[in-house]
Parts: C-alpha cells; sequence; structure tokens
C-alpha cells in the first residue's frame, strides 16, 4: 500500500537522509584525521601530561668498624600527608583526627583543621619513625591519608670519630669525612617510577615503568671502635687538663698504615652538625705545625742509614747554647749539655747536637730524609682535605735552613705525616699510605672492593730501623723526655716535640705545639700512635702534656686487643701492678 | 526442506532486529559506563559499582518503559498526542520554578531518587504530537498560517522553555525535529528556509550580545588558543580522540577518562571510546548506530500510515541528530553542547526516554508487513 503523495514525501525524507550522511562523513572525516594524522602527536602530548616521574629513596649505605659496629646508618622515616579535599568526600574528618590524635600526640582541633581544610594536599607530621608509622598504618585509615617514605642519616656513637665518619647536609648528600669522600659509593640511586596522575593531579595507585632503589654501597672501616672510644676518653683527659686549642690524636697500625682510630679535638655531633666550621675540621690531616723534636727522629734514621753517623759517637752540644754565624739567634737546647753520644742526643733531644750529628750527611740528604718519609707530600688518606705539609724544595733552603730543618723547624706537617712516619720507623721501613676503609660491600653483603695496605716506599733499611727503635724506647726511660709514656712489659717508643707556634710567618712567644708520636711493639702488632696538643695551658712539654695520654692508651689498648706483655720483661716490671697504680 | 539441506532462511523481522540492537547497544552502554567511572566511583563513593549498578537499574527501568511502548495501541494513544505536549510544556514551566539548580541550570526536577528532565519527555511529545498533527492536517500543510497556528507556536514555545532553562542542545534539537518534519511533510521551503534564517540571526545576535556565548563560540573555532581555559574541555576531548590512534588503547585503558574529560560517561563519553578502540573499533562501535538508524527509516517508509510514518521518521532522526550532534561535539565539529549519546552515556531521563522512543519505534516495526524471504 503506498500512502497518497508518497513519491514527494519519500524524496524529501531522502534528502534529510543524505544530509545526515553527509554529516556521518564529515565526523567519520574527522575521527581518522584525529586518529590517524595527529595520533602520535596527541598521544605523545597525554603522555606528558598524564605521567608524574616520582623517586623512590635510596637508603644511603652504612658506615662499620673493622668488627662491624656501626657508626653510621640510614633510618627510614615517614612523613604523613592528607588530601582533605577527598577524604571528606569518603570520611568524616573528625573521626579520622580523633583516631590520629594519641598516636600522633596531637590535639584532636589541630588535626581536624588540617583534615577539613579542603585542600588537595596538606603534610599532617613529616619524618615520623617507624613504630608510629606501623601504628597509624594498622589504623586502616582512609586511602586518602599516606605516608612519603624518606632516609634519614644517623650516627649511634655520636661524636664518636666524627671527623673520620664526618656527615651529610639535609639533601643527604655528604660534605665532610668519609661522607664525602666516599659519597658516589654511599649515595646508591635513587629508583623511580612514573604515577598517572588524573585531571586534577591525584595519583592514581597504578605504577608504570619503575625502577627500584640500589641501596647505597657500605664502608668497612679500619677504625676500632673499642680504640677510637680509648682514644677519645684520653684525649677528653689532656682537653680538660690543658685547655688547648685543639688536639689530634691516631693510632696506627704500624705494618699495614690501617688507620685504627683517630680524633680530634674540638669535635661535633653528625647527628647535628653545627653550622660552625672550626669544630669540623679534621685537623689531623688538615693543620700543620712544625713538628719540632718529632723530626729528629727522622734526621737520626737518615743519618744511621747513610752510616755518616754511629749511636756511639760523640758530639759536644756547647752547654746548650751555640751561636751561629748568619743566625740571629743562638741556638739553644732546654738542658744544657756538654759531651753526648748521638744516643744521648735523640733520648735527650739536643737540637744542637741534632745539627751537628745532621751537618755530617749534608743539606741534600737531609731533604732526601724528609721526603722520602713522606714530608711535604699527601700520605694519600682517603678522607678529604688532607694538605701537604711544607718541606721547601732545596733550592729555596737559606744557609741557616740547616740549623733548623733536623730538629723540625722550618718543615710543617700534619699529624697524620708524623704518625705514618713513625710507622715506617717501627715496621722495619717501609712508609705505607695509611687508609681508613677497608672493604665496600652492597646492602646484600657482597664485597664491591677491597682495599690492601700499600706500600709508598722503602724509606729506610730494617737495620737502620733496628738501631734506632731502641734509642727511641730510651726516649721513654727514666732518662729520656717522656718518661710518663713508657708501658712496662712491651717495646715501647716514641720521640717528643714542642714546636714553637708560627703565625704570620713569626714564633709566637709562649704558643707551642706539643705533640709524642710513638710507637708500640709487641708479637702480634706494632701500633704507631700520634697525639698532638695545639697550644696547651698549664704545660708545654710534648714529654708532660702527650706522654702521660700516650701511656693511658698504650695500655688500654694492649688490654682491650689482649694483647699480652713480652714474658721476660713482666717478670722484671710486671704489667698488672703498675698497671694498678698509674701515672 | 529436504534432508534439511536447502533451507529457505528466513531472516529476522525488523523489529527483531532493532530490539537486538537495542539490547546490544544497552549492554556497550553498562560496560562502558563502569569502564569509565570505576576507579572514581571507588575513589569517591568506595563502591568501584556504583555507577554500574545504577546504570543496570536505568536499564532495567529502560527496557521496561521499552516493553510498555512497545505494546501500547498507537491508534488508541494518538489521542493523547496534543495533551501530551501540553503536559511537556507545562512541566519545562514548572521545571523553571522548581527545578533543581545544577551549574547554573534549571532543566530537572529532584526526585529524590533520580533528576527527572522535562525536556527529554518534550522532545518524545513533540515527536508524537507533530506525527498526529502532520498525518491529519495533510491537505493544509501549505497553508503558512496553519502550519504555525497552534502548531509551530506550540512546538516553538516549548523550544523556547528549553532554552530558557537554558540547555541550548535541547532546544536546537527540538526545532531541528520541527523543520525536518515540516520538510519532509510538503511544508512551503520558502517559509522553512525564512523560519531558519530568523533562527540564524536571532541565534547570532544572541551569540553576539552575550560575552559568555561570544567565548563559546570562539574558543570552538580555535580552541587552542587557551588550551588551559576556556578551550580545556574540548581540548582534552580531542587529547583522547586523537590518542586513541588507528588500534586505541585497548578497552579499559583510557587515560583521559580520569578526570581529564569533563563529563566523560555522559557527555563527552565517545571521546573516552575513541580513545580506548581507536579509529576500528570507534567505526565498529558505532556501526549500530547506523544499523539503527537505517532500520528505523526503513519502518518510517514501510509503515502502513502517514502518522506512523511521520512517528518513525521524527523517532528516528531524534536517535540520528543526538548521535550526531554528540559526535559533532566530542570532535569539536560542533560547539559544545552537551547531549548524551543514546544507549551508552549514564543514566537518567535521557536514557529512558531513549528506550521509550525506541520502544515506539519498534512498536511501528512490528506492524510492518512480513518481509519477503530471501534465499
Amino acid at each position: 500500500m503506498k500512502l497518497p503523495g508518497f513519491r514527494k514525501r519519500e524524496a524529501r525524507l531522502q534528502l534529510v537522509v543524505w544530509v545526515y550522511l553527509i554529516f556521518a562523513l564529515v565526523i567519520i572525516f574527522k575521527l581518522g584525521i584525529l586518529q590517524i594524522k595527529h595520533g602520535a602527536r596527541y598521544r605523545l602530548e597525554a603522555q606528558k601530561s598524564h605521567f608524574l616521574k616520582d623517586e623512590i629513596p635510596a637508603p644511603r649505605g652504612y658506615i662499620y668498624d673493622r668488627n662491624g659496629q656501626p657508626l653510621a646508618i640510614s633510618i627510614p622515616t615517614y612523613s604523613l600527608y592528607a588530601e582533605p579535599r577527598y577524604l571528606a568526600l569518603t570520611d568524616t574528618p573528625l573521626e579520622v583526627a580523633r583516631k590520629l590524635a594519641p598516636v600522633l600526640e596531637m590535639p584532636v582541633d589541630q588535626l581536624n583543621a588540617i583534615l577539613s581544610s579542603g585542600k588537595g594536599f596538606a603534610w599532617i607530621q613529616r619524618r615520623l619513625p617507624y613504630e608510629t608509622y606501623a601504628k597509624i598504618r594498622d589504623l586502616g585509615l582512609s586511602g586518602k591519608i599516606g605516608f612519603e617514605e624518606h632516609y634519614e642519616r644517623s650516627y649511634p656513637e655520636g661524636r664518636l670519630a666524627c671527623h673520620i665518619i664526618g656527615t651529610t647536609n639535609l639533601d643527604g648528600q655528604g660534605i665532610e669525612g668519609l661522607e664525602k669522600e666516599y659519597d658516589r659509593y654511599l649515595t646508591g640511586r635513587k629508583g623511580n617510577y612514573e604515577v598517572f596522575r588524573d585531571g586534577r593531579g591525584r595519583r592514581l595507585p597504578w605504577e608504570y615503568s619503575s625502577q627500584p632503589a640500589i641501596p647505597g654501597w657500605n664502608l668497612h672501616l679500619t677504625i676500632d671502635l673499642r680504640l677510637q672510644r680509648i682514644l677519645e676518653e684520653e684525649i677528653d683527659v689532656i682537653q680538660q687538663k690543658h685547655t688547648p686549642r685543639g688536639i689530634m690524636a691516631i693510632i696506627l697500625d704500624a705494618d699495614t698504615g690501617e688507620v685504627l682510630a683517630l680524633t680530634n679535638r674540638p669535635n661535633y655531633d653528625p647527628n647535628r652538625p653545627a653550622p660552625a666550621l672550626e669544630p669540623r675540621r679534621n685537623r689531623a690531616i688538615t693543620d700543620i705545625n712544625e713538628p719540632g723534636s718529632v723530626f729528629k727522629m727522622v734526621t737520626a734514621a737518615g743519618l744511621l742509614e747513610e752510616g755518616a753517623v754511629k749511636p756511639a759517637d760523640r758530639f759536644f752540644c756547647e752547654n746548650g747554647i751555640w751561636r751561629v754565624p748568619g743566625r740571629h739567634k743562638p741556638l739553644g737546647d732546654v738542658h744544657h749539655y756538654g759531651m753526648l753520644t748521638f744516643r744521648e742526643i735523640i733520648v735527650k733531644s739536643s737540637n744542637i747536637g741534632t745539627v751537628k750529628a745532621a751537618l755530617k750527611m749534608g743539606k741534600e740528604r737531609m731533604y732526601h730524609y724528609a721526603s722520602t718519609f713522606g714530608f711535604g707530600n699527601k700520605t694519600g688518606i682517603d678522607l678529604p682535605g688532607e694538605v701537604r705539609g711544607i718541606l721547601h724544595p732545596l733550592k729555596n733552603w737559606s744557609g741557616v735552613s740547616m740549623y733548623a730543618i733536623p730538629y723540625g723547624q722550618e718543615v710543617a706537617a700534619t699529624a697524620i705525616q708524623s704518625a705514618a712516619a713513625m710507622a715506617a720507623i717501627c715496621n722495619g721501613g717501609t712508609l705505607n699510605h695509611p687508609y681508613v676503609v677497608s672493604r665496600i660491600s652492597t646492602r646484600e653483603g657482597k664485597t664491591v672492593e677491597k682495599f690492601q695496605p700499600r706500600a709508598v716506599r722503602r724509606a729506610v733499611s730494617a737495620k737502620t730501623c733496628d738501631t734506632l727503635l731502641p734509642i727511641l724506647s730510651e726516649v721513654t726511660s727514666q732518662e729520656g723526655t717522656a718518661r710518663s709514656a713508657d708501658i712496662p712489659g712491651y717495646q715501647v717508643g716514641g720521640k717528643t716535640g714542642t714546636g714553637q707556634k708560627v703565625e704570620g710567618g713569626r714564633y709566637v712567644d709562649g704558643q707551642y705545639f706539643s705533640s709524642f708520636t710513638g710507637f708500640i711493639n709487641t708479637g702480634q702488632k706494632k701500633f704507631a700512635i700520634f697525639i698532638g696538643v695545639d697550644n696547651p695551658r698549664n704545660g708545654h712539654y710534648g714529654g708532660t702534656v702527650a706522654g702521660p695520654a700516650f701511656n693511658r692508651i698504650g695500655r688500654r689498648a694492649l688490654i682491650t686487643l689482649n694483647i699480652p706483655p713480652d714474658q721476660a720483661e713482666v717478670d722484671t716490671a710486671p704489667f698488672l701492678k703498675k698497671s694498678s697504680g698509674p701515672r | 526442506m529436504l534432508n534439511g539441506e536447502i533451507r529457505l532462511k528466513k531472516p529476522w523481522p525488523v523489529y527483531r532486529k532493532l530490539s537486538f540492537l537495542v539490547v546490544l547497544l544497552a549492554a556497550l552502554g553498562v560496560l562502558l559506563v563502569y569502564d569509565i567511572t570505576f576507579l572514581q566511583a571507588g575513589q569517591k563513593y568506595n563502591d568501584q559499582y556504583f555507577f554500574l549498578k545504577r546504570q543496570l537499574l536505568w536499564v532495567m527501568l529502560g527496557f521496561a518503559c521499552f516493553l510498555g511502548a512497545l505494546r501500547i495501541n498507537l491508534d488508541r494513544w494518538r489521542r493523547y498526542a496534543r495533551i501530551s505536549l501540553l503536559v511537556a510544556i507545562a512541566l519545562l514551566f514548572l521545571v523553571l520554578v522548581i527545578g533543581r539548580e545544577i551549574n547554573g541550570a534549571k532543566r530537572w526536577f529532584s526526585l529524590g531518587f533520580f533528576n527527572f528532565q522535562p525536556s527529554e519527555f518534550a522532545k518524545l511529545a513533540v515527536i508524537f504530537y507533530l506525527a498526529d498533527f502532520l498525518a491529519r492536517k495533510e491537505r493544509v500543510i501549505t497553508n503558512p498560517v496553519r502550519i504555525f497556528m497552534p502548531t509551530g507556536l506550540l512546538v516553538g514555545l516549548a523550544g523556547a522553555l528549553i532554552l530558557k532553562e537554558p540547555d541550548y542542545g535541547t532546544a536546537a534539537l527540538v526545532l531541528a525535529l520541527l523543520f525536518i518534519l515540516y520538510f519532509i511533510a510538503g511544508a512551503p521551503r520558502r517559509l522553512l528556509f525564512l523560519g531558519i534564517l530568523v533562527l540564524a540571526v536571532l541565534g547570532g545576535l544572541f551569540v553576539i550580545q552575550s560575552d559568555y556565548h561570544r567565548k563559546k563560540m570562539q574558543t570552538w573555532l580555535n580552541p587552542g588558543a587557551d588550551p588551559l581555559g576556556a578551550g580545556y574541555q574540548i581540548n582534552s576531548s580531542l587529547l583522547a580522540v586523537g590518542s586513541g590512534g588507528i588500534f586505541g588503547r585497548g578497552l579499559g585503558q583510557g587515560q583521559q577518562k580520569y578526570d581529564y574529560l569533563p563529563e566523560p560517561h555522559t557527555d563527552f563519553i565517545f571521546a573516552n571510546i575513541a580513545e580506548e578502540l581507536g579509529l576500528i573499533g570507534s567505526l565498529l562501535f558505532l556501526s549500530p548506530f547506523f544499523l539503527l538508524i537505517h532500520l528505523g527509516l526503513e519502518t518510517a517508509r514501510r509503515s502502513a500510515d502517514l502518522f506512523r510514518f511521520y512517528l518513525g521518521t521524527g523517532l528516528t532522526s531524534l536517535l540520528a541528530l543526538q548521535t550526531l550532534i554528540h559526535l559533532g561535539v566530542v570532535l569539536s565539529l560542533l560547539p559544545n553542547k552537551g547531549l548524551t549519546l543514546p544507549f551508552i552515556s549514564y543514566g537518567g531521563s535521557s536514557l529512558l526516554f531513549t528506550f521509550l522512543g525506541t520502544g515506539l519505534l519498534v512498536n511501528l516495526a512490528r506492524d510492518l508487513p512480513p518481509d519477503e524471504p530471501v534465499q
């Protein structure tokens, strides 16, 4: 059946259909343009606006002493945040605040104010410890409350060994000590993941292309925390008694160059590093002083090595005052001596005798031995800020240099240089690089790098050392300058030094750098110990200021390390008996 | 049927094809609404199925309407054509008075469990009324006065009321339906052209005098000028469509739906579809619509009487226009005048009346003479 007027209506309907069809074709055409021609561009644009790269913090590597005691650790902390705008949609802010308040120890009102602020994002409390984090997590609160994890550096031993370990800044970068020197290893690599952000900037719970964080590597030190503690305590005694401007003290394993303990005063708490730089300075490697008489051991070693002098050779010590042409002031000794053997010159520390002996080998040889023992050069210790000290090149030596350098003037050395030189004499003549880090390991405990003792060079022959060591031992005998340093039952010795402080190129009256550089030889181990006291009050001779500390440090260290005394000597001077009443 | 080897294939009758398409599209709608809303529903209501459940409810209600419309006796109900338009106009008045205002527009009655949008009802009422009117007054279609008194005025009034809400998209749709049906009925072309011209001029003046609409128009013409401000909505829509590429990101993998697209589950639902399905998938997705419209027009053409012809044409045109305008807006071919995509967009009276209207269309299709068998 056809309706009246069918054809015309049909034709008009067809026209309308054509219009629809054209519209539809235009739409398909546009769809094609957008998706084929511009598809790639739009997808890139979408990628840029949808994804946000977020970092995963990497815990910094730990630092351990040689026995695995932690000296620096990384503690995860948690910052609690809320998304108040979305929280309000699903939860009652006040209810959440009531639950959170007791855990956070925050007033409910304050919490409620944050949670109902309607902001997109707000910190509730930052840097919460793990326990608080776990408690809140177990509350099972709204998903609109979350944590951001960070790592915070912590130094469980506080000030102990602070100059070795160093500290980090707020960004977790090492700025002092090993933290700085080994920052690259300790830092680890941050991980990241791309989070999808919705149109309001909220993160959606999917991760794309995540890369896990790689924890920093651990440092295993040569430091022995027990010795370090002893050193610190004894240095504190000096600090109290002499209130010096500064102290530096080092215990080296003489055979290997391993630093067993190292400390300075003033020091600081790396957990709360003060902005002041003075206490942060690792004086043992950054500060130079004229070593004074300590240097005589270098002169003596040279003379013996050259065969220029024998211990029994006699020198006239001018009764304490020796006028040298070209020198403004006469050369003087503290005590006035006449004829002394070379051995006595060292033991009693006669400047005049030392110079007279040194003249026998001449300045070229003097310079050679000074530098062969490492003076004027960095020891290469793996701590930042080391300086090379002062040993003028030979061409700059004046006519009177030989009347100063042999007993430690006109040269300047760091504590680590003196300790290393002593270690060389003590171990039979090999100068070693002192070092602090013995091993680097991953978080899983895999060793990445191992550091072996490294010799710089042979400084003098073993024979020379065998001759020199007994002489240095006599320094701590009744007739020596450091009687108080002696530890019966062990081969102990050293050299005192009382250098005058130089400021602005002139000697300052009444200001001294008092030091004792000593060694302890046991059958098992050899130690070189340096104690330097910068500008002490209440006495200034190296023997009196640093000697007693050396004694106590040595004794306590030997007990701690359980190294028994040499049997023959115990019989003559029982160690335990003497230790019951020191000083 | 010897040995069952040779069998005359009897094709599905049109009404069955139509019903199948409706079920298919409704199912796609439920799937896509869930796809788009699950995350936000989970975050906002702690229930990722929040919108899915409601969409399912709407679809069930929709099918109830669909089945109801399918069964009614059109010849009996035809007498309510004029009344239904008057009721629609009354409701459109009422909504301006007691309607609920959302985003500055008063389009909804708040009925507690859902918001009823009288303009959706008005669209169907206008078609129903026009179909009845044009079928009855076929002979006076060339008489300008009889055309406009009272029909044109009544429909125009409905359009004006919808415009007042404001809901420009629906108003334009109603007027377009009026012109299309008039045109097909054979109204003088000069008159229609004049009407369009007058409306165009009025519309143009309206746009020019209002800052808001001028800006909106400028944005449409040049959406890149202010991509984060005025052009944000249309740009995020283009970004969604474009980043779909040829093959799409994959179902459920859309990204722009997460608070980038405005109204991702209603007015911009096709943007997400294009993003997830790509060009090929989108065309596949759109094919049921084209088929639906094709079958709707076939139903109209083959209808037994003029009333049914106009009704079928009107209902199909409504579906076609609504679909095309939705796509046009998403693709920035038309200014942003949010219209839902029939069957797919989330819920509300729009979905109900789409089902109702399609139910009427299937009702028409059921009255068709059976197809000739095809071998």
